[in-house]
């Protein structure tokens, strides 16, 4: 089997464009969610959110093309474009393979014309090329994880050498109405761990990464994920799942330890407990006494299918940098015995080695995936 | 070396299953009817993995220990397209008051779900779109996961049994499914070229069957 290395990352956060201006940003402990100007749009209430700002990305377009198309499509060419050029490439080899997140990505026919600003996803050609192969994973909240493990396996097997898993989250009234009525969407902005939490802040933004097997220039592997649909609710996530699934995730890499994870917490009462609960019987069954954890939903919002990109960039800085950032939103903590979440920027006792990413969503879908710094 | 696995046929109206092309039927090893879309993939699934791991086909027994962790992949265009119809209509619509299992129908993983809760599986998951081609990019992405530490996967896919007709705006979404799968074993899992311009074989893994 191929040892599989992340070659190149593109993001696009309420924070800007770039790993390294989200990155600054979230050690900063800056917070981007705000009141909409104008939230009709996407039939917000006035909840705190996390947009892209404007003159970012050129997100105008004609009409016809609905809006909310046109700021997927800019989004997305960006951050595939900007990921490719991080190692060395202005578009995917011949025999490559593109992962697309979410929902609905790359399913347009038979969908009535109304959802069309739901559904349009398309990949960008001039980017993917005529060689390259499309499908998407959707996966609710955990697609990005879902995505990249699934490109890890197309890699490790030799199936390709090179593998783009990408995908993008913009406001709209379908997704936004969604979240209302599950009453995850905060009247503030969201608090991950915070004991006054009360949900979620839906944010937007994309992510992109590239996989190829690891040379010896390599400095970050995938090493490890694992992918479940699981668990006695649709909605409510579950503490041994959510255990398993990290156990999986770190065995799948060598027996590792992670000297820290970036959780899912979303700032809602329950998933947050329930994943808080299970980091707590990792760190205890292991004896090694303390695992650091940190979230990046208080600072940009919940990005849905597309958040597992945010996460897996933050492991890959604190991996690239010594350093855990704080959880923005984040004042007052659970408790927790064995671990520890930084409210400011945290130096790691020694050269952190491997991190892990989580994402769970509705639908029972729960992943995890180990980085190693090489 | 792969070795002969069932290709398992499932549906939500018996009349869609008897109209599946007679040549199946050397391959069709079982057949499963519910008149709930959730019951027939996991009856389908676990005829599936039932026959990789020799089990009784009783009414869902505990899978046997092994094939609980064979990888299942969902091929979920229609199915997607569906569930994303009727929300956007429902998002619509001021009566009835859109509720939150309207919003949870979204996640087209809800069928792996209901199967895991079911029968005891736990293996790796993951459920694809493709604009209409997720079953063969699925079938290409097998030998991916088979290489990896699993003797077998299984490919599943939920095609709405009806023909597309371009004058309908709003295609039923409620209307009856075919659920096929099969287990690919070894090196069972090329390239899909196997796809045929049979009306009755739209399905990639259908299409493989006729042409095994």
């Amino acid at each position: 089997m191929t040892d599989v290395a992340i070659t190149g990352l593109g993001l696009v956060t309420p924070f800007g464009r770039g790993v390294d201006t989200y990155w600054r940003a979230l050690l900063a402990g800056d917070v981007a969610l705000a009141e909409a100007e104008d939230p009709t749009p996407f039939g917000g209430g006035g909840e705190p959110v996390g947009q892209i700002p404007a003159g970012v990305l050129a997100l105008e377009s004609a009409e016809p093309t609905p809006p909310v198309v046109a700021r997927r499509q800019a989004l997305l060419q960006a951050v595939i474009a900007d990921a490719l050029a991080e190692c060395g490439r202005t578009q995917m080899p011949h025999g490559s393979w593109l992962f697309l997140v979410g929902h609905l990505a790359e399913l347009r026919d038979g969908v009535p014309a109304d959802a069309a600003a739901f559904v349009d996803d398309p990949a960008p050609a001039d980017l993917v090329g005529h060689a390259a192969h499309v499908v998407a994973t959707a996966n609710a909240c955990a697609s990005a994880l879902f995505g990249l493990s699934l490109a890890r396996h197309a890699i490790s097997s030799g199936l390709t050498r090179c593998a783009v898993v990408a995908g993008v989250a913009v406001l709209n009234r379908f997704i936004y109405t969604s979240m209302r009525t599950v009453r995850a969407v905060s009247g503030s902005a969201a608090r991950p761990w915070d004991v006054r939490r009360a949900g979620i802040s839906l944010g937007e933004g994309a992510g992109a990464v590239v996989l190829e097997p690891a040379d010896q220039g390599a400095d970050l592997l995938l090493a490890g994920g694992v992918t479940r649909v699981s668990g006695a609710s649709p909605s409510a996530s579950d503490e041994h799942e959510v255990l398993e699934c990290m156990r999986s995730a770190l065995h799948d890499a060598g027996e590792v330890w992670p000297d820290y994870v970036h959780a899912h917490a979303t700032g809602t009462v329950q998933g947050d407990a329930s994943e808080l609960a299970a980091l707590e019987a990792l760190a205890r069954s292991a004896g090694n006494g303390n695992v650091v954890a940190g979230s990046h939903k208080g600072a940009v919002g919940h990005l849905l299918q597309a958040s597992g990109f945010l996460g897996l960039a933050t492991a890959a800085q604190v991996l690239r940098t010594g350093t855990a950032p704080p959880t923005p939103g984040l004042e007052q903590p659970e408790p927790a015995e064995f671990v520890t979440l930084p409210t400011t920027a945290l130096a790691l006792p020694h050269a952190p080695r491997c991190a892990l990413v989580n994402s769970f969503g509705f639908g029972g879908n729960n992943a995890s995936v180990t980085l190693l710094r090489c | 070396m792969s070795r002969p696995t069932a290709l398992v046929i499932g549906a939500t109206d018996a009349a869609v299953l008897a109209a599946c092309p007679p040549h199946l039927s050397t391959v069709a090893r079982f057949a499963a009817v519910a008149d709930d879309l959730h019951t027939v993939v996991s009856q389908v699934l676990w005829l599936a993995l039932a026959d990789l791991s020799a089990t009784d086909t009783g009414e869902f027994p505990e899978l046997a220990e092994d094939v609980c962790a064979v990888p299942v992949v969902l091929a979920a265009d229609d199915y997607l397209v569906d569930v994303s119809t009727v929300f956007v209509r429902r998002c619509d619509q001021v009566r009835p008051r859109l509720k939150p299992s309207d919003c949870l129908r979204l996640e087209i993983s809800e069928p792996l779900r209901r199967f895991a809760v079911l029968t005891g599986w736990h293996g790796p998951a993951q459920v694809l779109v493709a604009n209409g081609r997720a079953a063969e990019q699925a079938i290409r992405l097998a030998p991916a996961l088979l290489g990896s530490s699993h003797a077998a996967v299984v490919v599943c896919e939920l095609r709405a049994a009806r023909e597309p007709d371009p004058a309908d705006t709003g295609r039923n979404p409620c209307g009856p499914y075919l659920v096929v799968a099969r287990a690919l074993v070894g090196g069972d899992g090329g390239p899909a070229d196997a796809t045929s311009q049979d009306p009755y074989l739209r399905s990639s893994l259908l299409g493989m069957a006729a042409l095994a």
